[in-house]
Protein backbone atom coordinates (compact mmCIF):
# COMPACT_ATOMS: atom_id res chain seq x y z
CA UNK A 1 0.00 0.00 0.00
CA UNK A 2 2.81 2.68 0.89
CA UNK A 3 4.55 2.79 -2.55
CA UNK A 4 1.13 3.67 -4.36
CA UNK A 5 -0.17 5.81 -1.48
CA UNK A 6 3.40 7.41 -2.08
CA UNK A 7 2.94 7.82 -5.63
CA UNK A 8 -0.59 9.04 -5.57
CA UNK A 9 0.46 11.68 -2.82
CA UNK A 10 3.66 12.75 -4.93
CA UNK A 11 1.45 13.81 -7.66
CA UNK A 12 -0.43 15.99 -5.78
CA UNK A 13 2.57 17.64 -4.43
CA UNK A 14 4.12 18.04 -7.85
CA UNK A 15 0.70 19.83 -9.06
CA UNK A 16 0.07 21.74 -5.82
CA UNK A 17 3.88 23.32 -7.21
CA UNK A 18 1.53 25.37 -9.75
CA UNK A 19 -0.25 26.96 -7.10
CA UNK A 20 2.54 29.42 -6.64
CA UNK A 21 3.03 29.90 -9.98
CA UNK A 22 -0.27 32.20 -10.31
CA UNK A 23 -0.42 33.46 -6.71
CA UNK A 24 1.37 36.50 -7.54
CA UNK A 25 -1.52 37.90 -9.72
CA UNK A 26 -3.90 38.01 -7.04
CA UNK A 27 -4.76 40.97 -5.57
CA UNK A 28 -3.86 43.48 -2.86
CA UNK A 29 -6.65 44.30 -1.09
CA UNK A 30 -5.79 46.97 0.96
CA UNK A 31 -6.60 50.48 -0.49
CA UNK A 32 -3.69 52.77 -1.19
CA UNK A 33 -3.43 56.75 -1.15
CA UNK A 34 -1.65 58.85 -3.60
CA UNK A 35 1.78 60.02 -3.04
CA UNK A 36 4.22 61.99 -5.74
CA UNK A 37 6.60 60.19 -7.38
CA UNK A 38 9.37 60.90 -10.32
CA UNK A 39 8.48 60.23 -13.94
CA UNK A 40 5.98 62.90 -14.89
CA UNK A 41 6.43 66.67 -15.62
CA UNK A 42 4.10 69.84 -16.95
CA UNK A 43 0.70 68.99 -16.45
CA UNK A 44 0.68 65.37 -15.66
CA UNK A 45 3.24 64.86 -12.57
CA UNK A 46 3.36 61.01 -11.98
CA UNK A 47 2.01 59.51 -8.30
CA UNK A 48 2.48 56.13 -6.80
CA UNK A 49 -0.78 54.67 -4.86
CA UNK A 50 -4.19 55.70 -5.29
CA UNK A 51 -4.73 54.48 -9.47
CA UNK A 52 -8.19 54.71 -10.97
CA UNK A 53 -10.13 52.10 -10.74
CA UNK A 54 -10.50 51.43 -13.93
CA UNK A 55 -6.76 51.41 -14.83
CA UNK A 56 -4.58 47.98 -14.25
CA UNK A 57 -4.06 46.80 -10.78
CA UNK A 58 -5.51 49.82 -8.86
CA UNK A 59 -4.24 48.75 -5.52
CA UNK A 60 -0.45 48.38 -6.49
CA UNK A 61 1.13 50.31 -4.22
CA UNK A 62 4.70 50.74 -5.50
CA UNK A 63 4.88 51.23 -9.38
CA UNK A 64 4.57 55.15 -10.46
CA UNK A 65 2.15 56.30 -13.19
CA UNK A 66 1.15 59.18 -14.90
CA UNK A 67 -2.44 59.81 -15.09
CA UNK A 68 -3.35 62.15 -18.16
CA UNK A 69 -5.82 64.77 -19.17
CA UNK A 70 -8.23 64.62 -19.53
CA UNK A 71 -7.76 61.21 -17.16
CA UNK A 72 -8.72 58.71 -19.65
CA UNK A 73 -5.36 56.83 -19.81
CA UNK A 74 -2.75 56.24 -17.96
CA UNK A 75 1.04 55.12 -18.34
CA UNK A 76 2.39 52.97 -15.70
CA UNK A 77 5.98 52.96 -15.80
CA UNK A 78 7.24 50.07 -14.59
CA UNK A 79 11.07 50.63 -15.62
CA UNK A 80 12.32 53.55 -13.27
CA UNK A 81 13.25 56.20 -14.36
CA UNK A 82 12.13 56.24 -18.46
CA UNK A 83 15.57 56.78 -19.92
CA UNK A 84 16.32 58.19 -23.43
CA UNK A 85 17.69 56.01 -26.40
CA UNK A 86 17.02 52.24 -26.41
CA UNK A 87 18.42 50.91 -22.65
CA UNK A 88 18.69 47.40 -21.54
CA UNK A 89 18.28 45.68 -18.12
CA UNK A 90 16.09 47.33 -17.36
CA UNK A 91 14.47 48.50 -20.31
CA UNK A 92 11.81 51.16 -20.48
CA UNK A 93 8.71 49.19 -20.07
CA UNK A 94 5.85 51.40 -19.54
CA UNK A 95 1.84 49.89 -19.77
CA UNK A 96 -0.60 52.00 -20.99
CA UNK A 97 -4.29 51.62 -19.14
CA UNK A 98 -7.23 53.33 -21.49
CA UNK A 99 -10.45 53.75 -19.87
CA UNK A 100 -12.49 53.28 -23.25
CA UNK A 101 -12.46 49.94 -25.24
CA UNK A 102 -9.54 49.57 -27.56
CA UNK A 103 -11.72 47.54 -30.03
CA UNK A 104 -8.47 46.63 -31.87
CA UNK A 105 -7.47 49.41 -32.25
CA UNK A 106 -3.37 50.17 -31.91
CA UNK A 107 -2.77 53.41 -29.15
CA UNK A 108 -0.56 55.93 -31.83
CA UNK A 109 1.53 58.13 -30.09
CA UNK A 110 3.09 61.20 -30.92
CA UNK A 111 5.53 62.34 -29.01
CA UNK A 112 6.51 65.84 -28.91
CA UNK A 113 10.06 67.11 -26.91
CA UNK A 114 10.36 70.62 -25.73
CA UNK A 115 12.90 71.11 -29.03
CA UNK A 116 9.97 70.21 -31.44
CA UNK A 117 11.45 66.55 -32.09
CA UNK A 118 8.74 64.35 -32.49
CA UNK A 119 8.37 60.60 -32.78
CA UNK A 120 5.41 58.27 -33.66
CA UNK A 121 4.44 54.76 -32.27
CA UNK A 122 2.16 52.21 -33.03
CA UNK A 123 1.47 49.66 -30.16
CA UNK A 124 -0.70 46.91 -31.37
CA UNK A 125 -3.89 45.95 -28.78
CA UNK A 126 -2.22 42.08 -28.52
CA UNK A 127 -3.09 42.31 -24.72
CA UNK A 128 -6.14 39.94 -24.17
CA UNK A 129 -8.43 40.30 -21.30
CA UNK A 130 -7.39 43.98 -20.61
CA UNK A 131 -8.14 47.45 -21.75
CA UNK A 132 -4.04 47.77 -21.86
CA UNK A 133 -1.07 48.72 -24.16
CA UNK A 134 2.16 47.39 -23.36
CA UNK A 135 5.52 48.54 -25.17
CA UNK A 136 8.97 50.24 -24.61
CA UNK A 137 8.68 53.60 -24.55
CA UNK A 138 11.83 54.34 -26.43
CA UNK A 139 12.67 58.07 -26.69
CA UNK A 140 15.67 59.35 -28.28
CA UNK A 141 16.59 62.24 -25.77
CA UNK A 142 15.82 63.29 -22.19
CA UNK A 143 13.47 65.86 -20.83
CA UNK A 144 9.93 66.32 -20.62
CA UNK A 145 7.85 64.71 -23.80
CA UNK A 146 4.52 65.67 -24.32
CA UNK A 147 2.41 62.31 -25.73
CA UNK A 148 -0.76 62.56 -27.45
CA UNK A 149 -2.65 59.61 -27.29
CA UNK A 150 -5.03 58.22 -28.98
CA UNK A 151 -6.99 54.86 -29.59
CA UNK A 152 -10.07 53.24 -30.42
CA UNK A 153 -13.03 53.62 -32.32
CA UNK A 154 -14.52 56.49 -32.60
CA UNK A 155 -11.27 57.68 -31.73
CA UNK A 156 -10.14 58.76 -28.18
CA UNK A 157 -7.61 61.09 -27.27
CA UNK A 158 -5.50 62.52 -24.41
CA UNK A 159 -2.67 63.50 -23.00
CA UNK A 160 0.17 63.24 -20.89
CA UNK A 161 4.17 64.03 -20.09
CA UNK A 162 6.90 61.73 -19.39
CA UNK A 163 10.02 62.99 -17.97
CA UNK A 164 12.84 61.18 -19.99
CA UNK A 165 15.96 60.40 -17.90
CA UNK A 166 19.78 60.66 -20.07
CA UNK B 1 15.15 32.48 -14.10
CA UNK B 2 18.01 29.80 -12.91
CA UNK B 3 18.18 32.21 -9.09
CA UNK B 4 14.38 31.82 -8.64
CA UNK B 5 14.31 28.53 -9.16
CA UNK B 6 17.49 27.85 -6.97
CA UNK B 7 16.15 30.22 -4.23
CA UNK B 8 12.46 28.69 -4.84
CA UNK B 9 14.13 24.99 -4.63
CA UNK B 10 16.12 25.60 -1.70
CA UNK B 11 12.98 26.78 0.02
CA UNK B 12 10.71 24.17 -0.96
CA UNK B 13 12.93 22.00 -0.10
CA UNK B 14 13.51 23.22 3.53
CA UNK B 15 9.89 24.04 4.37
CA UNK B 16 8.74 20.70 3.16
CA UNK B 17 12.07 18.48 5.41
CA UNK B 18 11.01 20.80 7.99
CA UNK B 19 7.20 19.74 8.38
CA UNK B 20 8.20 16.18 7.65
CA UNK B 21 10.50 15.98 10.89
CA UNK B 22 7.59 17.34 12.84
CA UNK B 23 5.07 15.57 11.54
CA UNK B 24 7.58 12.45 12.02
CA UNK B 25 7.93 13.74 15.44
CA UNK B 26 4.55 14.02 16.25
CA UNK B 27 2.59 11.06 14.49
CA UNK B 28 5.29 8.95 13.67
CA UNK B 29 4.30 6.10 15.91
CA UNK B 30 1.41 6.10 13.13
CA UNK B 31 3.28 5.67 10.11
CA UNK B 32 2.92 1.86 9.87
CA UNK B 33 -1.13 2.21 10.45
CA UNK B 34 -3.49 3.29 7.96
CA UNK B 35 -4.20 6.36 10.18
CA UNK B 36 -2.69 8.60 8.23
CA UNK B 37 -3.82 7.79 5.20
CA UNK B 38 -7.76 8.57 7.44
CA UNK B 39 -6.88 11.58 8.32
CA UNK B 40 -5.42 12.65 4.79
CA UNK B 41 -8.35 11.61 3.24
CA UNK B 42 -10.11 13.93 6.08
CA UNK B 43 -7.86 16.68 5.50
CA UNK B 44 -7.86 16.99 1.89
CA UNK B 45 -12.23 16.67 1.23
CA UNK B 46 -12.03 19.70 4.01
CA UNK B 47 -9.55 21.73 2.15
CA UNK B 48 -11.68 21.04 -0.86
CA UNK B 49 -15.05 22.48 1.12
CA UNK B 50 -12.67 24.84 2.13
CA UNK B 51 -11.85 25.76 -1.22
CA UNK B 52 -15.53 25.03 -2.29
CA UNK B 53 -16.13 28.54 0.10
CA UNK B 54 -18.54 26.01 2.30
CA UNK B 55 -19.75 27.55 5.38
CA UNK B 56 -18.38 30.89 4.12
CA UNK B 57 -14.68 29.72 4.20
CA UNK B 58 -11.71 30.58 1.96
CA UNK B 59 -8.84 29.38 0.89
CA UNK B 60 -6.31 30.30 3.98
CA UNK B 61 -3.43 31.99 3.17
CA UNK B 62 -1.36 35.05 4.08
CA UNK B 63 -2.35 37.62 1.59
CA UNK B 64 1.27 39.19 1.00
CA UNK B 65 3.26 39.15 -2.17
CA UNK B 66 6.65 38.85 -2.53
CA UNK B 67 7.58 43.02 -2.57
CA UNK B 68 8.51 44.37 -6.01
CA UNK B 69 11.53 46.71 -4.43
CA UNK B 70 13.59 43.58 -4.49
CA UNK B 71 14.45 44.15 -7.47
CA UNK B 72 15.35 47.50 -7.24
CA UNK B 73 17.13 47.26 -4.05
CA UNK B 74 19.38 44.56 -4.82
CA UNK B 75 19.40 44.03 -8.83
CA UNK B 76 17.95 40.76 -10.85
CA UNK B 77 20.45 38.07 -9.69
CA UNK B 78 19.98 38.56 -6.22
CA UNK B 79 16.95 39.97 -6.48
CA UNK B 80 15.19 36.90 -8.35
CA UNK B 81 16.81 34.58 -6.14
CA UNK B 82 15.31 36.41 -2.85
CA UNK B 83 11.99 36.00 -4.55
CA UNK B 84 12.62 32.45 -5.29
CA UNK B 85 13.10 32.31 -1.82
CA UNK B 86 10.25 34.31 -0.07
CA UNK B 87 7.94 32.23 -2.90
CA UNK B 88 9.06 28.59 -2.03
CA UNK B 89 8.23 28.89 1.33
CA UNK B 90 4.75 28.20 0.59
CA UNK B 91 3.20 29.63 3.48
CA UNK B 92 4.33 33.28 3.09
CA UNK B 93 2.08 34.63 -0.14
CA UNK B 94 -0.65 34.53 -1.81
CA UNK B 95 -1.94 30.85 -2.67
CA UNK B 96 -5.05 30.22 -5.51
CA UNK B 97 -5.79 26.67 -3.93
CA UNK B 98 -5.53 24.91 -1.17
CA UNK B 99 -3.51 22.13 -2.98
CA UNK B 100 -0.38 23.83 -1.05
CA UNK B 101 -1.82 23.25 2.07
CA UNK B 102 -2.43 19.50 1.10
CA UNK B 103 0.70 18.86 0.36
CA UNK B 104 2.11 20.04 3.61
CA UNK B 105 -0.39 17.81 5.16
CA UNK B 106 0.88 14.91 3.16
CA UNK B 107 4.07 15.84 4.26
CA UNK B 108 3.32 15.70 7.88
CA UNK B 109 1.62 12.76 8.16
CA UNK B 110 4.67 11.14 6.20
CA UNK B 111 2.87 10.16 2.90
CA UNK B 112 5.48 11.83 0.66
CA UNK B 113 9.42 11.94 1.46
CA UNK B 114 11.35 14.61 3.53
CA UNK B 115 12.68 15.56 0.32
CA UNK B 116 9.17 16.40 -1.61
CA UNK B 117 9.86 19.88 -1.61
CA UNK B 118 12.16 19.30 -4.72
CA UNK B 119 9.05 17.75 -5.94
CA UNK B 120 7.07 20.82 -4.94
CA UNK B 121 9.81 23.13 -6.76
CA UNK B 122 9.57 21.00 -10.41
CA UNK B 123 5.94 21.91 -10.04
CA UNK B 124 6.70 25.73 -10.25
CA UNK B 125 9.92 25.68 -11.89
CA UNK B 126 9.67 23.86 -15.03
CA UNK B 127 6.13 25.20 -16.06
CA UNK B 128 7.19 28.37 -15.14
CA UNK B 129 10.62 27.83 -17.03
CA UNK B 130 8.88 26.44 -20.04
CA UNK B 131 6.77 29.60 -19.82
CA UNK B 132 9.78 32.25 -19.84
CA UNK B 133 12.49 30.19 -22.15
CA UNK B 134 9.90 28.62 -24.93
CA UNK B 135 7.19 30.98 -25.43
CA UNK B 136 7.72 34.04 -27.90
CA UNK B 137 8.18 37.33 -26.11
CA UNK B 138 5.31 39.01 -28.51
CA UNK B 139 4.82 37.12 -30.92
CA UNK B 140 1.99 39.06 -32.88
CA UNK B 141 4.40 42.64 -32.73
CA UNK B 142 7.54 43.48 -35.11
CA UNK B 143 8.88 45.13 -31.47
CA UNK B 144 11.58 43.39 -29.80
CA UNK B 145 10.01 43.35 -26.49
CA UNK B 146 11.45 40.71 -23.98
CA UNK B 147 8.77 39.10 -21.94
CA UNK B 148 5.93 36.95 -22.79
CA UNK B 149 3.41 40.03 -20.76
CA UNK B 150 0.72 38.82 -23.04
CA UNK B 151 0.67 35.34 -21.31
CA UNK B 152 0.10 36.88 -18.06
CA UNK B 153 -2.97 38.18 -18.93
CA UNK B 154 -4.03 34.46 -20.35
CA UNK B 155 -2.62 33.12 -17.32
CA UNK B 156 -4.78 35.32 -15.17
CA UNK B 157 -7.85 34.34 -17.20
CA UNK B 158 -7.43 31.04 -16.72
CA UNK B 159 -7.41 30.96 -13.10
CA UNK B 160 -11.32 30.21 -12.69
CA UNK B 161 -10.71 26.97 -14.98
CA UNK B 162 -7.10 26.21 -12.89
CA UNK B 163 -9.52 26.03 -9.27
CA UNK B 164 -11.50 23.34 -10.59
CA UNK B 165 -8.66 21.24 -11.67
CA UNK B 166 -7.26 21.84 -8.13
CA UNK B 167 -10.87 21.09 -6.49
CA UNK B 168 -10.87 17.74 -8.57
CA UNK B 169 -7.14 16.90 -7.35
CA UNK B 170 -8.30 17.47 -3.35
CA UNK B 171 -11.36 15.66 -4.27
CA UNK B 172 -9.45 12.65 -5.98
CA UNK B 173 -6.20 12.31 -3.22
CA UNK B 174 -9.24 12.24 -0.32
CA UNK B 175 -10.79 9.31 -2.35
CA UNK B 176 -7.76 8.00 -3.15
CA UNK B 177 -6.82 8.39 0.35
CA UNK B 178 -10.01 7.24 1.70
CA UNK B 179 -9.74 4.09 -0.46
CA UNK B 180 -6.33 2.94 0.98
CA UNK B 181 -7.30 3.42 4.33
CA UNK B 182 -10.11 0.94 3.45
CA UNK B 183 -7.30 -1.51 1.71
CA UNK B 184 -4.95 -1.11 4.37
CA UNK B 185 -7.63 -2.06 7.23
CA UNK B 186 -8.94 -5.00 5.16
Amino acid sequence: MIPIARAAASILVLAAGCDSATSSGAPQSAPVTERPAAGGCAFTPAAIGGRPAWAPDPTDATTPYVLATPPTAVAILVAQPVRAGHPTNPANKVVFGVRSPRLGTPLRIEARATTGDTVHLAIPADVVDAEVYITYLDLPAPGCWRLNLSWGAPQATTILFVDVAP
Amino acid sequence: MGTLSLGFAVSALAIFAVVSLAGEALFGWLHRTPAPSLVAAAALAALALVDLGAFGLHTPMWRRQTPKQLFHRFGPSAGALLWGLDTGLVVTTFRVTSLSWAALALAALGLVPWWSGLLYAIGFTVPAAALVLAVPAHPWSPEDLQEPVWLQYRIMALEPAMRRVALLALLAGAATAGALTVWGMA
